[in-house]
């Protein structure tokens, strides 16, 4: 991994908010609609979807104060540089690791079987998998920079696809399947605890946060960046994006039929008819499009991962290495459960237990930095942020 | 070391190759373009069809794309299609047993229209028989639905000129329910599908085979929420029920004023549309059902001086209203009194405009005790003719 780079890569918080928004909506693009009338029986998703969102600008909100305090590192840099504190770092990188490799196992899974699906059916799912991991493996070796990087390029595509899934839907919608919009049930969709894992990524904010510098090149602070507001303004995208699919599954799917599909979204776009069958096939562009979106988030994680695990245990030792180890583990791991179904089962445990992960270590950040406030002034790394960024 | 970093990276290249195992020679498929579920011969007509005991007969037809090319006086004695026809007890079983007779493997990616035969439906194997063509990965969603009175298979054994390809052709002629009142609109497996989960009653167009002339899409067969075949829907209550869905889309309506059928005139609709007002006051809610529509007279035979005039006008609408009335009224007694079957879409209504009245009486609306039975529905009409196209009278 190129560290000597990362130590100098300043990234905007649109920059961040982009990569944040790409690192949630990867799995979840293809089940949440499913998930949401699982947990509602009915159709208002779209409110348990704002409350969702509206939790997660609550954790960054969090996460973002966390930052101030921390200036210019982050809170694995600080729990490594604080002495007593280093266990705290090594056990979190630890459950981060575990977190994250779960994570990527999971998405990978449904990947294979998704693209075995509906493109490639004598494909050995393995084979699919391994192709991926290596991917994710040259990509993390990039660093930091080409993480967030790969989002950005990527992002374009997939709004335009689900745009275009959306649009041509139109006129298969009918508004009756949502109907009545608020009706006695309706506190139910506040009972948001099996949908918020599709909501989970804002984790990245504690990793990357240290990165977004509103210093321009000069030394001067840009006030004109609200870098909170981006990130709300993210949530706000995140929030958008899974309600048009969830509103629109339900209306051109009926909710009914939502329930037994293990992919919507990809059943949305067979839908789709263009222009008298002259485009009959829509969905090979939607999993191209939703390989790209879960390829990203697979990246990000594998980088995540082995970068955190690098710094905390083995700094001496070379973080590829740490990279293609979880490479090997993932594989290992991604073919343990039996069934698409046992995966999608286990993804749900795997979300509550990140949640649990991302909690405590935002609880201990604000713990730690509150008794040790006087110790994060003056350190090396906070002095000039910006005087080093060339251009 | 060197060259073992070589060796190892030319064998991480290998999954680059994965696209081999999905190779497909576009020479070795066959496009199904319809499909036809029968019972097999076997199975006994007044008897149960025992699922795992009885056979499917399955008919496809698949497009030899060789033969589309070209047309004229060759193209009638060589067709651009086979049919294929295999018995099994499953639909992907019967598939399978295509590969040992045919060269080519059958490909579903452009299946256009599938039909079953109404004996099958009868035996509510519906729900079964759909499966198949809803689960596989290479169905599309929108493949059209047909109950055949008839010979199912038969119906795709002939060609129609000049649509050679009789799955297309009957997409093409069921596409053309716009202009005539007593064709439902064509229904997909994503309709079927959905209103089975849904649990609510659906129609679905009839195709009546008819022996070596034409087939013809007329009607519907009626099912329950289930998938149970209820019976037939004629083409006059086909009309009510279009009526009363606000659907009559270019659909005329050939009346004569006063009922004296010697003033007979033609009126045509160029829009409309109907609302349904749900009054949930009394112990049961009673609905209002009020149709709206406007159109042209476009040919009429009645020899009067006045048969411009305003009043002339609103006695034709009138007559209109009545006719429309009665039809809306014939299919609503039928559905009422004999069927105890909501099709109407009234317990969506309900659903809609008081959900906790619903929730109580959604479960038992049907049947012969259900509350839809008892409904109190009034029906009204209001027709506009807005023009009598090019000619004002009769010579």
């Amino acid at each position: 991994m190129k560290d000597q780079s990362a130590a100098h890569y300043t990234m905007s918080p649109l920059e961040l908010s982009i990569t944040h928004i790409s690192f949630t909506i990867s799995a979840g693009i293809l089940t949440v609609p499913r998930a949401l009338v699982y947990i509602l029986e009915s159709s208002f998703g779209w409110i348990s979807v704002i409350t969702c969102g509206v939790i997660v600008c609550l954790y960054i909100w969090l996460i973002f104060l966390l930052q101030k305090k921390l200036g210019n590192e982050g809170l694995f840099d600080y729990l490594k540089r604080i002495g007593r504190l280093k266990w705290a770092g090594k056990l979190f990188s630890l459950l981060f690791f575990l977190y994250f490799l779960a994570f990527f196992c999971i998405e990978g899974r449904i990947l294979a079987r998704v693209v075995q699906i509906y493109l490639l059916d004598q494909t050995p799912a393995e084979v699919i998998f391994l192709f991926m991991v290596l991917a994710t493996t040259y990509a993390c070796s990039k660093g930091v920079e080409g993480i967030v990087h790969i989002s950005l390029m990527y992002f374009p595509f997939v709004l335009s696809v689900l745009a275009i899934v959306v649009l041509l839907n139109i006129g298969n919608f009918q508004v009756n399947e949502l109907r009545p919009f608020v009706a006695g049930d309706v506190m139910e969709s506040f009972n948001i605890l099996r949908m918020f894992y599709f909501f989970l990524g804002f984790e990245i904010f504690f990793f990357f946060q240290k990165y977004v510098n509103p210093v321009e090149a000069d030394g001067r602070k840009q006030k004109k960046l609200k870098p909170l507001r981006t990130y709300i303004l993210g949530v706000g995208s995140i929030v958008f994006i899974y309600g048009m699919i969830v509103v629109f599954s339900y209306g051109v799917l009926s909710v009914e039929a939502t329930k037994v599909m293990p992919f919507p979204t990809v059943e949305l776009s067979k839908e789709v008819e263009v222009l008298e069958g002259l485009i009959e096939r829509v969905e090979p562009l939607i999993i191209v499009m939703w390989i790209m979106t879960i390829f990203n988030t697979m990246a990000i994680l594998h980088f995540l991962a082995a970068d955190t695990f690098h710094a905390q245990w083995l700094p001496g030792k070379n973080a590829n290495t740490i990279a293609f180890t979880f490479g090997l583990l993932s594989f290992m791991f991604a073919f343990y459960p039996e069934s698409l179904t046992e995966t999608l089962y286990m993804s749900e445990w795997i979300g509550y237990g990140g949640w649990i992960v991302v909690t405590l270590f935002l609880a201990l950040g604000f713990l730690t930095i509150r008794k040790n406030s006087r110790s994060t002034r003056g350190t090396p790394a906070d002095t000039k942020p910006g005087g080093e960024v060339s251009g | 070391m060197d060259k073992r970093k070589r060796v190892l990276a030319l064998l991480l290249m290998l999954p680059l190759l994965v696209s081999c195992w999905d190779r497909t020679e576009i020479e070795e498929v066959g496009f199904v373009i319809a499909a036809s579920v029968t019972s097999a011969e076997s199975v006994k007509e007044d008897e149960e069809f025992d699922v795992g005991e009885d056979k499917l007969a399955l008919t496809y037809q698949v497009a030899i794309p060789a033969r589309m090319v070209g047309g004229g006086e060759e193209a009638q004695d060589e067709r651009p299609f086979l049919t294929v026809k295999t018995t099994e007890r499953s639909n992907f079983g019967a598939n399978r047993n295509l590969p040992s007779r045919r060269p080519r493997l059958m490909n579903y990616e452009h299946l256009k229209v599938v039909l079953l035969e109404e004996e099958l439906v009868e035996k509510n194997m519906l729900k079964y028989v759909l499966d198949f063509f809803i689960r596989d990965h290479e169905m599309r969603r929108n493949t059209e639905v047909f109950i055949v009175d008839g010979d199912a298979s038969m119906v795709l054994n002939d060609d129609r000129l000049p649509d050679p390809l009789t799955g297309m052709s009957i997409m093409s002629t069921a596409e053309n329910e716009t202009r005539d009142l007593a064709m439902l609109e064509p229904r997909t497996i994503s309709y079927v599908t959905n209103a089975l989960l849904n649990n609510s009653n659906f129609v679905v167009p009839r195709l009546i085979e008819r022996e070596n002339t034409s087939y013809r899409v007329r009607g519907g067969a009626i099912f329950s929420g289930d998938g149970k075949f209820m019976g037939w829907l004629s083409d006059e209550m086909t009309i009510g029920l279009k009526l009363m869905e606000g659907n009559m889309k270019n659909g005329i309506v050939e009346t004569a004023i006063d009922d004296e059928q010697d003033k007979l005139f033609v009126f045509e609709t160029s829009r409309m549309s109907r609302n349904i007002e749900v009054d949930t006051s009394g112990e049961t809610p009673s609905f209002h059902v009020s149709m709206k529509a406007e159109g042209t007279l476009v040919e009429s035979w009645i020899e009067d001086e006045e048969a411009v005039s305003p009043a002339f006008i609103n006695e034709m609408e009138e007559s209109v209203e009545s006719y429309m009335v009665d039809q809306a009224e014939k299919t609503d007694a039928f559905l009422q009194e004999d069927l105890y079957l909501d099709i109407l879409g009234l317990v969506e209504e309900l659903r809609i405009q008081d959900h906790e009245l619903w929730r109580q009486l959604k479960d038992d609306w049907d049947g012969p005790e259900g509350v839809f039975r008892g409904l109190d529905i009034t029906i009204s009409a209001d027709v506009k003719i807005r023009h009598f196209m090019t000619k004002e009278r009769v010579f």
